[in-house]
Formats: structure tokens, sequence, C-alpha cells
């Protein structure tokens, strides 16, 4: 469609959002192929006592830790995990957040009400505060740490549903369509639906980073994900008693969370110029407006 | 008439979701998991030491009976007492708040004295390089790592350069404690060497909590200008040949104000809890820090009574927000 | 105006707003730019003075001369000083959104008389007060004679405090302090109830003459430039096809789509007729002239050839290979021709 070839025009012409979508790639591409990039994949577990605290040199590019493990290994390895915390927890959030938000924006009823209520639950807190709780209260381990992060970040999605849901409601062309006769459900998915799908899209990739970024703080505290997990926030918790000579066990996983956050957040930040005044103004003044 | 409908509308609904919040938290600290008996009691506890615990801090009751108890106390403004301390919560919380809430404080003057500029810049300048140049500046503010950062500032301004110290709040300069602001203290007891030491630890760790403010205020700040720009009066004044400066500065400003202050209330609210990372790094006395250890220790009255307080100040920091909002611009009800 | 070319640059195209677009206004006298709703004359106007979008629009070619200077090329901050605001001043079309919502009335009138009309006046000498003084009894004047009732106190509301019309008379007010010798009046009457409007056209006719300002008056609607304006410029599409003396305008329409213009508007034998078909898009427009696509009198030249503009009666042109001259124009009694003339 020609619309769609102009949109990818338009995301390789932003500059910004193009860099952040090479880095997603990226980031996806090597966790994938995690096992054959790291130069020592087995260091996710092995230990080299020997070896340790090595500064950077070409046999380890960024150095080793505290066990003797190749840093630049691990830093690989824990995009894979970071990748897979999020993308699982995104996913969650979605599940739930995008359906309740629909019913809540469309029927607005007693329940939605309800639903909505929860949701401000949830968000009367900061969100980190939170999952540390779950997360404490479940235990170490990946899957507890996906479950506190979604049950935690849920709510935003389906707030922002709910918002655009009430809003595209509203326009002529929903009432019209009821009024023709189509069933609720069938105008949600058909109507409704498509055209709340932008800000939902923008979300979930901004979301992702900031994911990430709550998984690895929750990691730095210590309730994340067990070691010997290659996790870039619990790498950075281990490094601080060997600071500051070792500088490099702390400095590499940051950039890593850094580098992979700001990637997302481009793209997201491209999506949004990209999609939104396509949406909210027709076009006439598309040109590189900003927000 | 609609503003005060909608204003009593929300003050019934803030009860509520302060008790869904209790709920919630309590949910979360007591249902799931562990017990902080085993950790107070310790590895070779007997069984008999154990019980006599339990019952010494009501554990022993039902569940449901707990949470009552708790709603109870509560009511009271009891908000228990921590297993490790052995203080009433809330003296504990009263003593750290001053803390987090000067580095609060200090952090969003940071970030608005920043960002808000920034803002404003960029969306005169819009599209120009160096709008481009900010736009990918404030992603990295959002984007940046704020404990890291903490950790990379003691590093290298720390420890390399030796500019400015690695932790805490103060050193032996502290002065006389009348309201717990130190910065205040020092100013009311004119101590000169407890300001300037003061100072000198708030720096780090405010920077690293401004980084990420920072980001999300230039943001707003910029969209909300660059919407007022677009709007008919300001091309109404430039058809009519107002001056550029004139425009800018009377007009546009005072319109983009609302969302930008705005925006600053809801960071402020955010990073009481939300600092709580940063706080560990640095050794910082206050709230979050307080929080994070609790939750280690399974110290649930903490827990509850220290998430139960951030949540009413953010959900009490969001009614005054929106009910300023209906007030100066009344078609936001409808949103 | 003269061969304005604005073209605009999109995501979807280029669209040729404004195709070689030719009209004049002389001293003290209302012409009338009548066209359908994205036709260019608002672009056009904002043309003028100096407001079109810049990107995505940009102006290609044409010039246009005020007084003997070529505006597009002044001196950006001579044209802001001299031209914007004091001697080309606007009404806009919506005059709610036009008003600053937080600043009351007052502030912003005597911000226009401050920096329009006495930004510094020989007599006294800059001093201030004075001109604040001079600059507040002239806005009360004028207000007085907009019919605005105790206008002290009303400079001190919020513009949502008045009603639609009593804005836009505060705008016409704002447009006269300077005594302009143009005002680009942009639908003025659109946004407005029909009552509201035949006053504000009333008051508009008693102000160009007493004022001696010319206007040019941006409209679709027939019957409210039947009101007020000595000629009418007709444009569809961003092209220019009729320019006639109002009288001869109603009489003898001459080109195909104004005759479909008057003939579609509501008379009184109760006959509704419609235009067939669309406006041609304009990133691709026709070569030739642009009504092509509609016309029922269309030869395959008028799809290539762009037609000239042609005077067939005293000062009445036409941009048309076959204009429809000689059939007479059939009109019932009671119907538009009315007002001024």
């Amino acid at each position: 469609m020609k619309k769609d070839r102009v949109l990818w025009q338009k995301l390789v012409q932003d500059r910004v959002a193009f860099a952040g979508f090479l880095i997603v790639f990226i980031v996806i591409i090597v966790g994938i192929f995690a096992p054959y990039l790291a130069p020592y994949p087995g260091d996710v577990r092995n230990i080299h006592l020997s070896e340790r605290l090595q500064r950077p040199t070409l046999k380890h590019l960024l150095g080793t830790d505290e066990f003797g493990r190749d840093i630049l290994s691990r830093v690989i390895f824990g995009t894979r995990v970071s990748f897979t915390i999020a993308l699982i927890a995104v996913g969650a959030c979605l599940i739930i957040g995008v359906p309740i938000g629909l019913y809540a924006g469309f029927y607005e009823n007693w329940l939605s009400s309800v639903f909505m209520r929860i949701g401000d639950i949830f968000l009367s807190v900061p969100q980190i505060v939170l999952a540390l709780a779950f997360a404490s209260a479940l235990g170490r381990s990946m899957p507890n740490i996906i479950l506190a992060l979604s049950v935690t970040y849920w709510p935003w999605f389906s707030g922002i549903v709910f918002a655009e849901t009430r809003k595209v409601k509203k326009s002529v062309f929903i009432e019209a369509t009821l009024a023709l006769g189509a069933s609720s459900s069938r105008t949600i998915f058909r109507h409704v639906l498509p055209n709340v799908l932008s800000p939902i899209i923008i979300r979930s990739t901004v979301g992702m980073g900031y994911t990430i970024l709550t998984a690895a703080a929750l990691g730095f505290i210590g309730v994340g994900a067990p070691p010997p997990t290659p996790e870039w926030g619990i790498a950075i918790a281990d490094a601080r008693q060997y600071l500051p000579e070792a500088w490099w066990c702390a400095t590499f996983p940051g950039l890593a969370i850094f580098l992979t956050v700001m990637g997302f957040n481009m793209l997201g930040d491209g999506l949004r110029d990209l999609l939104d005044p396509r949406l909210r103004r027709g076009g006439r003044e598309a040109t590189k407006e900003g927000e | 008439m609609r503003v005060l409908s909608f204003i009593l509308g929300r003050l019934a609904v803030t009860p509520i979701i302060i008790l869904g919040l209790i709920t919630l938290v309590f949910f979360i600290v007591r249902v799931i998991p562990s017990d902080p008996i085993a950790f107070i009691a310790g590895e070779r506890a007997t069984k008999e030491q154990i019980v006599e615990l339990k019952q010494k801090w009501g554990l022993d009751q039902p569940l449901y009976t707990q949470y009552f108890i708790y709603l109870r106390q509560l009511a009271k403004g009891d908000f228990g007492t921590s297993f490790y301390t052995h203080q009433p919560v809330v003296e504990d919380l009263m003593r750290r708040l001053p803390a987090t809430l000067e580095l609060t404080i200090v952090a969003v003057i940071l970030s608005v004295a920043l960002g808000v500029p920034i803002g404003i810049i960029s969306a005169l300048g819009r599209n120009s390089w160096f709008d481009h140049l900010l736009r990918v500046v404030t992603i990295g503010g959002l984007s940046i790592v704020g404990f890291w950062l903490g950790i990379m500032l003691q590093m290298v301004i720390g420890y390399q350069l030796n500019l400015l110290p690695l932790t805490g709040r103060i050193d032996l300069h502290a002065p006389q404690d009348i309201t717990g602001f130190l910065i205040l203290d020092s100013i009311l007891t004119w101590n000169g060497k407890a300001l300037l030491s003061s100072l000198k630890h708030l720096i780090l760790p405010a920077t690293a909590i401004a980084f990420a403010s920072f980001a999300v205020i230039a943001r707003f700040t910029r969209a909300g200008v660059l919407n007022v720009l677009r709007s008919d009066y300001v091309l109404y004044e430039q058809a009519m040949g107002l001056p550029y400066a004139l425009i800018i500065v009377k007009y546009v400003l005072r319109n983009s104000i609302t969302s930008t202050v705005t925006q600053i209330g809801l960071v402020f609210a955010s990073l009481l809890g939300g600092a709580a990372v940063i706080e560990m790094v640095f050794e910082w006395p206050g709230l979050g820090n307080f929080l994070v250890q609790s939750i280690l220790l399974a110290d649930y009255k903490v827990i509850l009574g220290v998430t139960v307080w951030i949540g009413l100040v953010y959900i009490v920091m969001n009614l005054i927000i929106d009910i300023a909002q209906t007030i100066v611009d009344p078609r936001r009800i409808e949103q | 105006m003269k061969d304005l070319v604005i073209h605009f640059y999109t995501d979807y195209g280029v669209v040729e707003a404004i195709d070689q677009v030719n009209l004049v206004v002389n001293r003290g006298e209302v012409v009338g730019l009548i066209g359908e709703s994205g036709c260019g004359k608002t672009t056009t106007a904002r043309a003028i003075l100096g407001v079109v979008p810049s990107p995505p629009g940009k102006i290609l070619e044409g010039e246009i001369l005020f007084q003997g200077q070529d505006l597009l090329r002044m001196e950006k901050r001579k044209f802001n000083t001299l031209i914007r605001g004091k001697a080309i001043t606007l009404i806009p079309q919506d005059p709610f959104n036009s008003f600053n919502p937080l600043f009351t009335v007052g502030t912003q009138i005597m911000d226009i008389v401050k920096w329009k009309v006495f930004p510094s006046h020989p007599d006294q000498g800059n001093r201030s007060e004075n001109r604040k003084k001079m600059g507040s009894e002239n806005v009360v004047r004028m207000l007085k004679q907009m019919q605005i009732p105790s206008p002290e106190r009303q400079l001190e509301k919020y513009p949502h405090e008045f009603s639609g019309g009593q804005r836009q008379r505060i705008m016409i007010a704002m447009a006269l302090l300077s005594h302009p010798s143009l005002i680009i009046a942009d639908e003025p009457t659109t946004a407005l109830d029909v009552t509201i409007e035949a006053q504000i056209l009333q008051l508009l006719r008693q102000l160009v003459t007493e004022f001696e300002v010319s206007v040019l008056y941006i409209t679709h609607d027939l019957g409210v430039a039947s009101q007020i304006c000595d000629r009418v410029v007709i444009m569809y599409a961003g092209q220019v096809m009729e320019i006639a003396p109002i009288i001869s305008f109603f009489a003898k329409p001459l080109h195909p789509y104004t005759r479909k213009l008057l003939d579609s508007l509501p008379n009184p034998r109760g006959v509704i007729t419609d235009i067939p078909g669309e406006v041609p898009s304009l990133t691709n427009p026709p070569a030739g002239c642009r009504f092509c696509t509609r016309c029922e009198f269309v030869e395959p030249r008028c799809w290539r050839e762009r037609p000239v503009m042609e005077e067939i009666f005293p000062d009445h042109w036409v941009r048309c290979f076959h204009p429809i001259i000689g059939s007479p124009v059939l009109r019932a009694e009671g119907d538009l021709i009315s007002g001024r003339n």
C-alpha cells in the first residue's frame, strides 16, 4: 500500500528513528545469536578465578569480572535476559491491558469504573516501588520478575487504551457504524481497534525500554533473577565493591542498558512523530513538525 | 458547577483508591511470602521462640483479622512498629522524610532550570539542527540508568577527581536539627561549613536523578510551546505585526506554562518513591532507601506504612493537579 | 497581486494550491474574494500578510505590490512594523480562537495600540503615560463606534465572556485602530448566526465609507458578497475564474462555474441544482482550466490549454474559452441583489 511505503520512507528519513530501529534490530540479533557472537559463551556459568578482574585487553575486550568471567560475553548474553523479560512483560501487559481498556472505554459502565479504579490503585505508587515489593515477595527468579513487572505495568496500557477508545467512540463514524446495526464487538475490533493501534504501538516500544530499565533496577537491588544470570543490573551491583579500580565491571553493563533503552526510545519517538500527526492532522502539516 | 461536581467525584473516589492500595500492599506483603519472623528469630530459633515472637507481633492471628486490626490502627494514625528498629513506623518515616524531600526538591529545581529553557528553545527553533540535537539529548536523558549514572559520577567525580563526597548527606559539620532540612538548618544556624557540606553532598545524587526528569520536562515544555505556536491567536498576533519577541515572551510562554507546571508536579510526586535506588547508591538516609531495606528484610509494617504514605502523597498530588487543571481549563473535564 | 504561485510540499505530493493568481484592489473599494472551501482564497489572503505556513508552503513566483512596493521582497523588519497590523490589518475568521484566552481583551487591544498605533508619537516624545492615555481614549471611542456598550468595563473582561458578535466587533475595532489602507477580512461572519451576521455587515458597510479603507473580503457566501462588495473575484481550485463589478456579475455571469454557483443558490422557485463531479486533486491538476473536469461546455482544448483572462464587458473579465454571453439570467422577484448598490 502506498501509505505504508510512505510511512517506511519517513521512518528512514528520520535519522534518529532509523538509528533507534537499527539499534533495536542489532539488539535482537545479538540476543538471538548470543552463543555464536560471544567469545566465551561458557562464561555464563564458568568461573576462572585465576583471571579475575583483568583490565580490557585483546583477549577480553571488556575485561573480566570478579569471577574471571569475560564481561563482553556476559553482556551479550545479558541482552537475551533483558530482552526476554521486557518482551514477555510488555506482551502480558498488552494482553491484559488492551482488552480492559477497550472494554472500559467503549462501554463506560460500572464495570469500566471498577477496572479503571483498580488500575488507579496500581498507578498510585511509582511502579518501581510496587514491583520491588512484588518481586521480593515472590522470590528471586526470572518468571517472578516478569510477573512483578507485568502486574505493575499493565495499568499504563489500559489507561491509554481507555482514553483513546473513548475519544474514538465519540467520533461520528462509530456512531454511524453502530446505527447501521453492527454489533458492539464487531465495531470494537474492526473499527475502534485500528484507530487505537498507534498509541499502543508507541507505548509498547517505549515500554520495552522502560521495562528493561526497571528490571535492571530490580536486579541491582537484588530482587531480580538469581545469580549467575548475566543480567545487567546484577552485574552492576556485583561490580560495586570492586570500584573504582576495576571500573570496567560496572561501566559496560550500564552502557549496554543505556544503549538498548535509548534505541527503544529513539524508535518510539520516531514512531510517535510518524503515526500521530498522520492520524491527528491528516498529513498536511506532517513534514517533521514534531510532537 | 461542573467543576465542583468533578472535584466532588474525585474526592469521593480517593478513599476507595487508598483503601485499595492498602489492601494490595497488604496482600503482597503478607499473603505471598516469607515470614518476617524467620528473619528476626534467626536460623537457630527454637519452635517455642518462634511461637512467642509470633504472638508478640500479632502474627498468629488469621490473616483477615490482622488486616482489619491494621486498618483500625491506621485510622487512628498508628502505622505500627518496625520489627527492626523497634520504633513506631511513623517516627522512622518522619525522621527520614526530610532527607528525601530535600534531595527531590533540589533534583526538581535542577530539572526545571535545565529542562524548561531547553524545551522552549527547542520549540522556537523547531527543526533546526539545535532542535534535533536536543531531541537526541532528551531521549538520552530518558534512557539514562539513574543508579548507574550515580555510580559513574561517584567514580569519576567523587573518586578520581576527588571533587565531591561519595555518600551520605553531610560529614562532620552537621548543623543543629531544627527542620531536618540540612540546607535550611544550616542557614538558620548561620553555619557556613554545614551549608557547604550539605550542598556538596547533594549535587551528585540530585544530578543523577535530574538527568531523567529534565528530559521529561524538556519534552513536555517543547510540546506545550509548539501547541501554542500553532494556535489561531498566535497566527493573528503575527499577522497583525506584533513584535516577535513580544509574542513569545508575553503570550506564548504564558499559555505554555500550565502543561509544564503540571508535569513538574507529576515528576516531583513520582520521584518520592522513584529515587529509591539512587538513595541506595549514595547511602542517602531517605525514605526510598529505608523502603528498599525494609522490603529486603520483610519488615512488613514499614513496607506498608511507607508505601501507603508515598501512595497518599502521589494521589493527593494528582488530585490537586487535576483540580487545578479543570479550574484553569474547564474543557479538561471531557478528557 | 501578480501571477502568484504557491505550492505546498506535503508527504502525499506537491499541492499546487495557488496557480498564477492576479487581482487588484483599488483605494476605497471592497473586493470580494469568493470561492468554495479549499479553493485557495484563505491562502491568497495569508500570502499578503506573510503568514502562509512555510514549511510546507512555498511562494514560488509572483509579486504583491502594495502602494508601489513588493511585499514579498520587502525587508522583514520593515514589513512587520509598517505593513502588518498597520497599513494592512486582519479580521480573522474565528474571533473566539483568535483571542488569547488567558489575557483580558483590554491587554490585547492595548498591545496593538502600543506597538502598532502609537509606537512613538513625535508630539508626546515617547512619554508612555500620555501614549497610554491617548491610546485608551482611542480604543474606547472606537469600541463605542462598534456599538459596544460601556467599553471601559468591557476591556477588563476575558474573551470567553463575550458573545460571538461582540468579539467580532472588537476584532473589527482592532483592525481599524491604526487607520489601515487595506483590511483583509477572512470570512468574518462565517462563525456567526445569521442575525448577528446582518448587523456586522451593516456595521462594516458604514465603517468602510467612514474610514475610506479598502477591503479584501473573503467569503464563500454570494449573498453576503452581494451586500458588501463593489467587485468580486471568483476563485476555483487555486485559479481566478472571473472578476467583475458586483452588478455586472449578478446580471451577466460569464464563467460556467459562476453560472452554476448562482444556479445552486436557493431560490423562491424551490429548484435545487448542484454541480456534478468533484474538485480536481491539486497534487495532479489538469494543465489547462481546472474546471474542465466538471464543466458542461468542456472542449478538448480546455484540458490542455490555460485560457487567458479576457475583458468581455467593461471591467468584467473571465478566464474561459467559452464564456456564457448573451443568454439572459432568469431571476425571479425577491432574489439576491440588495444592499449597497
